[in-house]
């Protein structure tokens, strides 16, 4: 039972709900875009008044990295941009894909999350990292935000 | 324009205040892990405040914090401050 409440599945039961993974990929769609297009779009509320990066800092511009083909530069902006495109590409696939393909998937994905504890270790490894960052490389960390 | 600067500040806020205020509903409702996601995706924490928003009783921040983001993207325009540029930044020693 423990082992059960500690591997929740978050990932998938985001996914379960279709609704909000087509929004969410409108939004995520929405952002790059508007970050390809050089407008302004979603920007973090801690960054801006507290000077401080959050967790996600950086993402959308190391995303568009990536797909420009640009893996290095993408890392280290964000190390955990590979690991969020593959979430986009699963949300993408949760918001188009019929039926009958999108529920076996979840239901995949669901039993990987409760057997393996996915998404408990890699949220886990990236609060550490944005930790690691702020507090042993902040000046550094601050500047690559700001661009 | 530092009128305009300050206006952008006290946006900046009011979207911190309501983007905290969702996170904690979304902490009580949907548990840790969808927590920690919505603290490092403020998209996902303002989707899901809206899908959310008559259930929990929040529509009024939720409205609240999507006029201050305009708003806030609006003056950012007007001051100039924001900029794009895939610059590394300057590496540190």
């Amino acid at each position: 039972m423990r082992q059960e409440k500690f591997f929740e599945p978050a990932i998938s039961s985001l996914l379960g709900n279709r609704k909000l993974a087509a929004l969410l990929l409108g939004a995520a769609l929405l952002q790059l875009g508007l970050f390809a297009a050089k407008l302004p779009g979603w920007q973090c509320p801690f960054f801006h008044i507290l000077g401080i990066p959050c967790p996600g800092c950086g993402l959308t511009r190391a995303t568009s990295l990536l797909f420009h083909g640009n893996l290095r530069a993408s890392v280290t902006l964000h190390a955990f941009a590979p690991f969020f495109l593959l979430v986009l590409l699963l949300v993408s696939s949760a918001a188009l894909l019929p039926k009958q393909m999108r529920q076996p998937m979840i239901r995949n994905l669901e039993e990987f999350e409760r057997r393996t504890g996915i998404t408990v270790i890699f949220l886990g490894a990236l609060i550490l990292y944005w930790l690691a960052r702020l507090l042993f490389l902040q000046s550094a960390f601050v500047q690559l935000i700001r661009g | 324009m530092g009128a305009l600067r300050l206006l952008g500040i006290l946006f900046n806020l009011g979207c911190l205040v309501c983007f905290i205020m969702v996170l904690i509903k979304l902490f009580q409702n949907e548990g840790a892990l969808k927590g920690i996601l919505g603290l490092i995706c403020g998209l996902y924490t303002f989707i899901w405040g809206w899908i959310n928003a008559t259930r929990l009783n929040i529509k009024n921040i939720m409205m609240l914090w999507t006029l201050l983001i305009i708003l806030a993207i609006v003056i950012n325009i007007m001051t100039g401050g924001f900029s794009y540029n895939y610059s590394m930044g300057t590496p540190s020693p």
